[in-house]
Formats: structure tokens, C-alpha cells, sequence
């Protein structure tokens, strides 16, 4: 085909054929962020994108190890088996009785040390020292108390100030910790006690699993502490135009306790997946009519009518097609979350908190798949990915309502619905998405050293 | 050329500091072109990022035939189009050349036309219908025929011719005012 010139085409060429305009310093800033995200380049960050999880692995491991198997208190008879009672015995303001031993072969001196409970000497008022093998003032008002004893008939039995203590917490402030208290105990008997055989549940000396009886000793009344919550968070997102998707987080925190109020912060990891579009526009030669094509003919000369050697021959033209194709794209983001609490209820052991905080989100990487329509018969195939990008960082505030359950005095599950509502919408502005917010269950434990 | 090679394989080994270096090299042209497609420079600037992402995500199916310039320029042509094809809407224009308008065709292939600034006339391209300046383009200065931008555009070759005259038209109407006016005036 000519080409038709003008002289407007030769001021375009010669004006503009060499064009050429710095782009600003942005471009390539974004340039390099959108690299990194799609993979397309190393960065630094690519290089040590596996530190988050070895860390992570680093980190939760031996805490895991450490809280679940090696971990018992120090201030425990387990670990300290010589113990050491000063001569005085100390009681609380209404100390249970204490029994005589029927059978004395069994009373050896105790030798319980002070420190060993956790306690000081003038932190109870003090009662008349019980000696060895001498019937107790106290036997006849023996009623549901257990002693501990101990192998040494050496000295009496002095103090029981921490076993005092401890009965009263766990009957009273922790009622649930009494079960567990009574599984382990140590082998010590006190001179000028003796075992209660039957009371009730109360059927060995109760102060005995010290791992948890003794840190509930030292927490109780504490206004200031440190715990840590670790959390898997699945939730769904709701985009006004679009269909909700999915996503599921972990994340680790420390949290700050200030009476009932609480303030936590620390980083987690989301995966969301979403759906991505492609509008796929093509055409195709598709068979639309036939005709009889006319080879050649000849006439009957007895009629004087033609015949007509036909051949059939189809018709074909291009058809506009239209399809999309739906893929599932991968984004992952680190984030920063930062709250504030307060416990608004307690029963027993479970207790209701309402929370409230911000996330700060940085999109770290991202899978678009490609579309991967074939069509061999195509013509002018024209693939537009119609997925709306998602912007690089976000802030979002979040609510929730956490149910704490007490496992132990240390270990509490938390069950959290929680709602996030971002500040921007979680894509760019041009594809104009709606109102976003995100619905999820923050499930967790927290615990304390 | 041996700078060229090392390029490209610093980019197809992923290396950032290839990258920037091909980006440095090839961003200030590109976005010359796109800026010839897009109504402004920000879309121009979109379109170069992701021709850019292409370039480095397909920089291994390169395979030296053609300079790399010219591969670069077609990754981002086809970006730009992909860009234009979604809002491009031949049908609402008119198909066909009228008579008059032909004859005005031809008769203003003899006018002559005082130089004009790059940016000027950049101005004056962006000002343009979309499917106008796509045509024009293509026409101009990727030199496709008539029948190649209708497959491209996937329009009819008259479409395509009925733009490009428009195109001209509008562009040659606002040379002769600005000629009269002085260009810089109205722009």
C-alpha cells in the first residue's frame, strides 16, 4: 500500500523521531520497589528474605522448648531439696490446725530453707514452733490442713510460712490451680505433723507442684508486667466491589500490663490471596455460511437446461471473542501492630479485654501469575490484566475483644475476634475499589517467663 | 557493545545495578515515545515502569537480533497500547472519509509548517483523541500501514484511515493558530 505523506508527518519525524525527556528521580524508585516485589532483581532485602523465618524459627523454638519441657520454677522443693525452716513457724492471720503423725517413724527434720519459698520471715505473723515428736498444740484443731515433711528428724518443723501462703492462694485466688497442685509433691515430712488421709480432694500435701503455686505467690497483687502472645490470625477482607478474600497471619508481641490496662506491640507476617482478572479480546475465523461454487457447467442438449458441476466452499470471517480468565495471586506483607487494652470483665479463669490499635503494613512480595489463556486459532489476541495493584504500605486501625482463658498462671489462650479498617483503600486509587475492611479471629497464647 | 553484553547479562542474572544501568540508559527515550501515546506525563511515567518490569522480566528471550534499543521501544509500544486499548473507543467516531474532507486532504499536503518545539508539539499530540493519537503514531512514526494498525487495533483499515486524517486535521488547525497566535500564546 502507498503511504500517503504530508508534511505535518515530516515535522512530527523530524521534530520528534530523537525525543527524549528525563523521567524523575521517583521512577526509578518505584521502578526498583516494583522489582523487588515481583522478583524481577536482587535486592538486599531479596538476599535475606529467608532471615524472617529462620528467626522466627530461632526465636520460637527454644521458647517453646524452654516453656513446655525444660522450664521449672527455681524456687521449687524439686530442685531444692534441702530445705530449711527457721525455729519460729509463721501461719497466716487464720492458719489451718496441724496433726500429729499416727505413725512416727515417718517424722523426720525438716530443713527448709527460708529463701527457698520465695518469701520473707516477717511477711506473716508467727505462731509457736512445733518440735520433733512432741503432739502439737495444734493437732486438735487439725482439720483440712496438709504439711509438707521432710527425711530429717534433726531439727523441728519451724516454718510453713510459703506452705501457709500457698494453701491460701490456691483455695482461694486461684481455686483452679488445685488439681494440678496436688499431682507432684515431694517426699519430706515435717516433725509434729502429719497427713490428713481424707479431705476431700486435698488428698496429699497440696504444695507441692511449686512451679505453679509459687510464681502465682509472687504475681499476685503485681500491677507491672511483662507477657508475650504469639497468634494466628485467618481473616477475611471485604472489598466493596470486589469478592472477599482471604488471608492468614502470624505474629509474635510483647505486651506491657499496667494494672488492667495493656499496651502491645510487635510484628507478624500476612499472606492474603486475591483473585486476579485478565480480559482476553480476539478474534477467530469461525465458519459463518456456505455456497455452491460452480466448477464448470455444460447443457443438455435435449432441454437445453445447464448442468452445474458445484463444489460446496464455506464461508469464513473473523468473530469478536471476549473471555477473561481468573488467577490466584499471592501478596505478603510485614506488619507492625501496635495496641492498647484494658480488661473489662473476669470470671474465675477467663477474663474479657477490649482492644483497640493500629497496623502498619509494608507489602514485601507478591505472585501475579500471567495469564494463561491459549488459543492457537486466535487473531489479534489482546490479554489486558484488569487486577487492580496494590499499594506498597498501609495503615490500618483494628478493634477486638479478647477472651483470655487461664491454662495456668503463666499461659493464657486467647481467643480475639478482630476488625481492621484501612486508612486507605488496600489497592490503587484509579481502579476505584470501595470501602475495605477485614474481618479475622486472633487465636493465640499468651505467656510469661 | 561488550558494555551492552555485560549489561544484559547482569540483568538477566537479576542484578540491580545492571538494571539501573540499562534504565539510564534507555528510560530518558522511552519515555520520550510513551510520552508520544499517554495524555500526560504521569500515565507516560506508568507506562515506563512497567514496560521497564517487562523488559527485565523477558530481558532472556532477547536475543540480539535488532538492537536492544528497538526491542526495548517495541516492549514499550506494546505496553502503551495495552494501556490505550482499554479506554479506546473507535465506534463512537465517524468511519468514513466524507468527499470534502478528502479533497482537504489532499490539498494540504503542500502546506509548509515553521519549526516547532519538541515539547510543543508533544503538547499538541497529548491534546489529541486517543484513538487520534494512536493512529497517528502508529502511522507516523512506527510506520505501519493501514491494515497493520487495523489488526493491532483490531478496527476496520477505514477507521484507521478516517483517524489519522483527523488526527492531521487537528494538529494542522492548531499549527496555522498558533502560527497566527504565536505558539507560545496558547500553550
Amino acid at each position: 500500500m502507498n503511504r500517503a505523506k504530508d508534511r505535518i508527518d515530516d515535522l512530527l519525524k523530524s521534530t520528534l523521531s530523537d525525543y527524549r525527556k528525563e523521567p524523575g528521580a521517583g521512577l526509578w524508585k518505584n521502578l526498583s520497589r516494583e522489582l523487588r516485589l515481583s522478583g524481577a532483581g536482587k535486592s538486599a532485602l531479596r538476599n535475606f528474605k529467608w532471615i524472617i523465618p529462620v528467626v522466627d524459627f530461632m526465636i520460637m523454638i527454644p521458647l517453646a522448648l524452654f516453656y513446655f519441657t525444660g522450664k521449672e520454677n527455681p524456687k521449687t522443693f524439686h530442685d531444692n531439696p534441702t530445705m530449711e525452716l527457721p525455729a519460729s513457724v509463721h501461719y497466716s492471720a487464720n492458719p489451718p490446725a496441724v496433726k500429729n503423725p499416727e505413725n512416727n517413724s515417718r517424722h523426720e527434720t525438716a530443713s527448709i530453707k527460708q529463701a527457698t519459698y520465695g518469701l520473707k520471715q516477717n511477711d506473716y505473723p508467727e505462731i509457736p514452733a512445733v518440735k520433733k515428736d512432741q503432739p502439737s498444740s495444734m493437732t486438735q484443731e487439725a482439720g483440712s490442713a496438709i504439711l509438707p515433711s521432710t527425711k530429717d528428724q534433726s531439727s523441728g518443723f519451724t516454718s510453713v510460712t510459703g506452705y501457709f501462703r500457698n494453701l491460701y492462694l490456691t483455695g482461694g485466688y486461684f481455686p483452679f490451680l488445685i488439681k494440678g497442685a496436688l499431682q507432684k509433691q515431694p517426699e519430706v515430712n515435717i516433725p509434729g505433723t502429719s497427713f490428713i488421709p481424707d479431705i476431700g480432694l486435698r488428698q496429699q500435701p497440696l504444695w507441692l507442684n511449686n512451679s505453679m503455686v509459687y510464681p502465682a505467690i509472687e504475681d499476685y497483687g503485681k500491677k507491672e508486667d511483662w507477657i508475650y502472645g504469639i497468634h494466628l490470625i485467618p481473616d477475611l477482607i471485604f472489598t466493596g466491589n470486589r469478592q472477599a478474600t482471604f488471608g492468614f497471619a502470624a505474629e509474635l508481641t510483647g505486651v506491657r500490663t499496667l494494672d488492667v490496662f495493656s499496651i502491645e506491640a510487635g510484628f507478624g507476617i500476612n499472606r492474603t490471596y486475591d483473585q486476579g482478572r485478565f480480559k482476553i479480546d480476539y478474534e477467530q475465523y469461525d465458519s459463518i455460511a456456505y455456497y455452491y461454487k460452480v466448477n464448470s457447467f455444460t447443457v443438455d442438449e435435449a432441454t437445453g437446461k445447464p448442468n452445474f458441476n458445484t463444489t460446496i466452499e464455506t464461508v469464513f470471517d473473523s468473530v469478536d471473542y471476549f473471555a477473561s480468565e481468573a488467577t490466584k495471586n499471592t501478596y505478603t506483607y510485614l506488619y507492625f501492630p501496635l495496641h492498647v487494652g484494658a480488661e473489662i470483665s473476669r470470671f474465675q479463669r477467663i477474663s474479657l479485654h477490649a482492644n483497640a490499635g493500629i497496623y502498619y503494613s509494608v507489602l514485601i512480595s507478591k505472585n501475579e501469575p500471567p495469564s494463561e489463556f491459549r488459543n492457537d486459532r486466535a487473531l489479534n489476541m489482546t490479554i489486558v490484566n484488569e487486577s487492580p495493584s496494590r499499594i506498597a504500605s498501609q495503615v490500618m486501625i483494628a478493634g477486638s475483644l479478647g477472651l483470655h482463658f487461664a491454662i495456668r498462671t503463666n499461659l493464657f489462650l486467647n481467643i480475639e475476634p478482630l476488625v481492621k479498617y484501612p486508612i486507605k483503600p488496600m489497592y490503587e486509587k484509579r481502579y476505584n475499589p470501595g470501602k475495605t475492611w477485614s474481618a479475622g479471629l486472633r487465636t493465640g497464647l499468651y505467656f510469661k517467663f | 557493545m561488550t558494555v551492552e553484553k555485560n549489561i544484559i547479562e547482569g540483568c538477566i542474572a537479576g542484578k540491580r545495578k545492571a538494571q539501573h544501568q540499562l534504565y539510564n540508559q534507555y528510560s530518558a527515550a522511552m519515555l520520550g515515545v510513551c510520552l508520544r501515546y499517554c495524555r500526560n506525563l504521569e500515565d507516560a511515567e506508568d507506562v515506563v515502569q512497567e514496560g521497564f518490569i517487562k523488559v527485565f522480566v523477558s530481558i532472556k528471550s532477547y536475543r540480539g537480533e535488532g538492537s536492544l534499543g528497538s526491542w526495548i521501544k517495541r516492549i514499550m509500544i506494546n505496553t502503551a497500547l495495552t494501556h490505550i486499548k482499554k479506554n479506546l473507543n473507535f465506534k463512537l467516531m465517524s468511519d468514513e472519509l466524507t468527499e470534502v474532507e478528502e479533497k482537504v486532504e489532499t490539498a494540504s499536503e503542500e502546506v509548509e509548517y515553521q519549526p516547532v518545539s519538541p515539547e510543543v508539539l508533544i503538547r499538541l499530540i497529548q491534546e489529541m483523541p486517543e484513538g487520534y493519537r494512536t493512529v497517528l503514531n502508529l502511522y507516523v512514526f512506527e510506520e505501519f500501514s493501514h491494515k497493520e494498525i487495523a489488526g493491532i487495533l483490531s478496527i476496520s483499515e477505514n477507521t484507521s484511515k478516517t483517524q489519522l486524517f483527523k488526527a492531521r486535521q487537528f494538529l494542522r488547525n492548531r499549527l496555522e493558530n498558533a502560527g497566527k497566535k504565536s505558539l507560545k500564546t496558547i500553550l
